[in-house]
């Protein structure tokens, strides 16, 4: 990763865009790679739907879902992408101190989830509720485990950034902002999941 | 939040406004939820979770300024995944093989 | 790599390894041993690996191409590798998520794919019940129909390339190849379930997709019909590419017309699930893909290389693949007609009605031993001229305008050696004006 310059030469527009898409090539990685997620929960989606209305009967989700803990659970994620919007325009800014302050608080928010969530899993297991109980629980665990690890590759991810990741920037700054960026797309997306997440499987 | 930059000092108006109305309209979809509308419930239910998403893929990941590349690839994934989530469903409710409660023959 | 080896690890589990066709339907496929297991776990990796180099191959083909290399330009092996990434991108990802339901069905008890009620050798099967096995079913197949075209569409981008070369004019009304192909992949996504018309799927559903498998054969038959049109007043020239890509053109042709009555609903139902179905998809991969990727080794050894494979070695491997492939899958032609099924355990040999067909599977055995022996001496040329075959004396030695003619033989880390320019269509051969038949696309000059 020492040769930043010499690769900018050698394979260009990592760090600038290309004129006619308008991209540089990681954001349009990303959102390439964004895409095939949107394919992935959808076939979860998609399951879900089938199974329900071919089903003879289907619980009162409101009724077994933890709504309060969801709704804050949606708070706090969507708290978590303004901190990481601030984190990116600190790290514009030159400001490496407040950028690392933003990202901190964003992989903080992002444990706060998943211990909310843990506690919503505890519950539901006490209860006596397991994922093979029903297929409503069992669409639920899968799905909202199956975003939980994508919070957490994210929160690896942010911590990489600002651990060893801070190398990047005193090599190329602009490389470093664009790879905030294309990590902060990756954490708004996870975080647009959830909506639909919070709405199928707890109001619906 | 008070030293921001200096360079986006509108910015940070306008992602503090987006925030609350994405709030704003989780609390109108839980009001909704809490009203048990069923069937009506998911018709206003799932527009709004969209409305919310939009908006945050809008002005969150920058989409309004993302070139024409961007909006294509989205508009495809969108009719791929649209596909994908409707007609398996549709061939559940629409078959002679299982009776539900909305099939009518 | 890794997909892979946990794949054939389980060849090594003491109940063997996935056997519940490669279609892996529930509920078999729920509740069967542990080899299913190992089999998504695998699988989850490779469409993993899968989608990480559709999205470099996307980045690459719209970010790094040359100066002055519009879309119109590129040669239509990368307009094919394209459209593919972009059916890998989106069409695997439902896959995954099946295996993940599945998974979760054999590991945590719950009932995605498990109807409730469900009967195994005669005594109720314990499971919470509510599922459905047709989920199983949608979710492959959304991904199994883009899948033939991502096996289908690099080799027609092969044999493109190889039949411009080689008769040494452009491609026939190239931008409607180009559209073409745009077409097929989209409506790739929304045919998937003519795989499932034998489940008693309601009319209007069926008709449906009876209707959008009718229109995808449209660009196919276009794109080969350019393709044979091309040919049209060429100056042929018959090496062991060439001999390949003219033999992939009538028999994917003919393997594509087989698949028309199993794309109408109606003539489907008594050969779903025949041999029938096993001869029209072999057809089209193995005289289709095989041979247009055997085109493009011979095709692209000069480069990899800086030899030429050796001819006498090429028509030995050549003449009985050809022949041996036709006489393996065209009786199961007529054997699926008359109606002997698939995955038999016996072959057929308890039904009445399969009687006067069984005999063909005497004829398919000596035709694949003799398909078999015939790659022997392909294996033989591949690593026999890497060391001692005729050597090229230019980086371009079939006189190719495309871009990759312009790298150093063997190409080197980064490809080219000097800037590119991009400076004309991809297929501007016998140009008017032009000295020699050819121009390459980064040559200014004509």
């Amino acid at each position: 990763m020492h040769e930043t310059h010499e690769t900018e030469e050698f394979i260009p527009y990592i760090v600038h865009p290309r004129e006619d898409t308008g991209l540089y090539n990681a954001k349009f990685g990303i959102w390439l790679f964004l895409a095939s997620e949107v394919m992935l929960f959808g076939s979860l989606f998609s399951a879900y739907i089938l199974l329900r209305v071919g089903s003879f009967s289907w619980p009162v989700q409101s009724d077994i879902q933890n709504v309060p803990i969801g709704a804050i659970n949606s708070i706090v994620l969507l708290t978590s992408s303004i901190f990481y919007i601030r984190a990116w325009v600190a790290l514009k800014a030159d400001d490496v101190a407040k950028y690392k302050k933003f990202m901190m608080l964003v992989i903080l928010f992002a444990f706060i989830f998943l211990s909310l969530k843990g506690v919503e899993y505890y519950q539901h297991f006490s209860h006596g509720e397991f994922p093979k109980t029903s297929v409503f629980l069992g669409l639920y665990f899968l799905m909202t485990g199956l975003h939980a690890l994508h919070i957490i590759g994210g929160i690896l991810v942010n911590t990489f950034y600002i651990g060893p990741g801070m190398k990047m920037y005193s090599i190329n700054k602009q490389w470093m902002i664009n790879r905030v960026e294309v990590a902060g797309l990756y954490w708004h997306f996870v975080d647009l999941v959830w909506i639909f997440l919070f709405s199928t499987l707890y109001l619906l | 939040m008070e030293h921001h930059s200096e360079h986006q000092p509108d910015e940070l108006k306008r992602d503090i406004l987006i925030y609350i109305t994405i709030i704003l309209l989780l609390g109108v979809i839980l009001l909704i939820s809490h009203l048990q509308l069923h069937i009506l419930g998911i018709f206003l239910i799932v527009p709004i979770a969209c409305i919310e998403a939009g908006i945050l893929g809008f002005y969150f990941m920058h989409l309004m300024t993302k070139k024409r590349t961007v909006h294509l690839l989205l508009l495809l994934t969108v009719v791929v995944f649209v596909t994908l989530l409707f007609w398996p469903a549709w061939d559940i409710v629409y078959s002679p093989r299982t009776p539900s409660e909305f099939t009518t023959y | 790599m890794i997909g892979g080896l946990l794949m054939v690890s389980s060849f090594f589990l003491p109940g063997g390894p996935a056997s519940n066709g490669w279609t892996s339907y529930s509920p078999l496929s729920d509740i069967s041993h542990d080899g299913q297991t190992i089999w998504l776990f695998s699988m989850a990796i490779i469409i993993i690996s899968s989608l990480l180099s559709s999205l470099n191959f996307i980045v690459t083909i719209f970010n790094l191409r040359a100066p002055g290399m519009t879309f119109e330009r590129l040669p239509f092996f990368i307009w094919a590798q394209l459209i593919t990434a972009f059916l890998l991108l989106l069409a695997f990802p439902p896959l995954e998520g099946a295996a993940f339901l599945q998974l979760c069905d054999r590991l945590l008890g719950t009932s995605f794919f498990l109807p409730t009620g469900l009967y195994v050798n005669g005594q109720i099967y314990h499971a919470s019940g509510g599922g459905n096995p047709l989920l199983w079913q949608h979710l492959f197949w959304f991904l199994g129909h883009p899948e033939v075209y991502v096996l289908i569409l690099p080799a027609l981008g092969i044999v493109t390339e190889i039949i411009a070369n080689n008769t040494r004019k452009p491609i026939a009304g190239y931008p409607m190849m180009r559209y073409s192909i745009i077409f097929l992949g989209f409506l790739s996504f929304v045919v998937w379930s003519h795989h499932t018309y034998l489940t008693g799927m309601g009319t209007d559903i069926t008709a449906f997709f009876q209707t959008t498998t009718m229109i995808i054969s449209i660009p196919s038959v276009i794109i080969v019909s350019t393709l044979f049109i091309t040919l049209w007043g060429g100056s042929i020239r018959f090496n062991m590419p060439m001999l390949f890509a003219l033999a992939f053109l009538p028999m994917f042709g003919f393997g594509g017309l087989t698949g028309l009555p199993l794309g109408l609903a109606a003539t489907d139902i008594p050969l779903h699930d025949t041999y029938y179905v096993i001869g029209h998809f072999h057809y089209v991969v193995a005289p289709g893909v095989i041979l247009g990727l055997f085109a493009g080794i011979y095709y692209w050894y000069p480069k990899a290389t800086g030899r030429m494979m050796n001819n006498i070695l090429g028509h030995l491997h050549f003449w009985p693949t050809l022949i041996a492939m036709n006489f393996v899958f065209f009786p199961m032609l007529i054997q699926g007609l008359m109606g002997v099924n698939r995955r038999m355990y016996d072959g057929g040999a308890t039904y009445l009605f399969a009687h006067d067909v069984l005999f063909w599977n005497v004829v398919i055995s000596w035709a694949a031993w003799i398909l078999g022996l015939a790659q022997i001496p392909f294996i033989i040329n591949f690593f026999y001229s890497m060391n001692h075959g005729e050597k090229v004396h230019s980086d371009n030695p079939w006189h190719s305008t495309t871009l990759e003619w312009a790298t150093p033989t063997p190409p080197g880390h980064g490809n080219f050696t000097k800037p590119i320019v991009v400076y004309r269509d991809p297929y501007s051969y016998s140009l008017e004006g032009a000295p020699k038949d050819y121009s390459p696309q980064d040559q200014k000059e004509i």
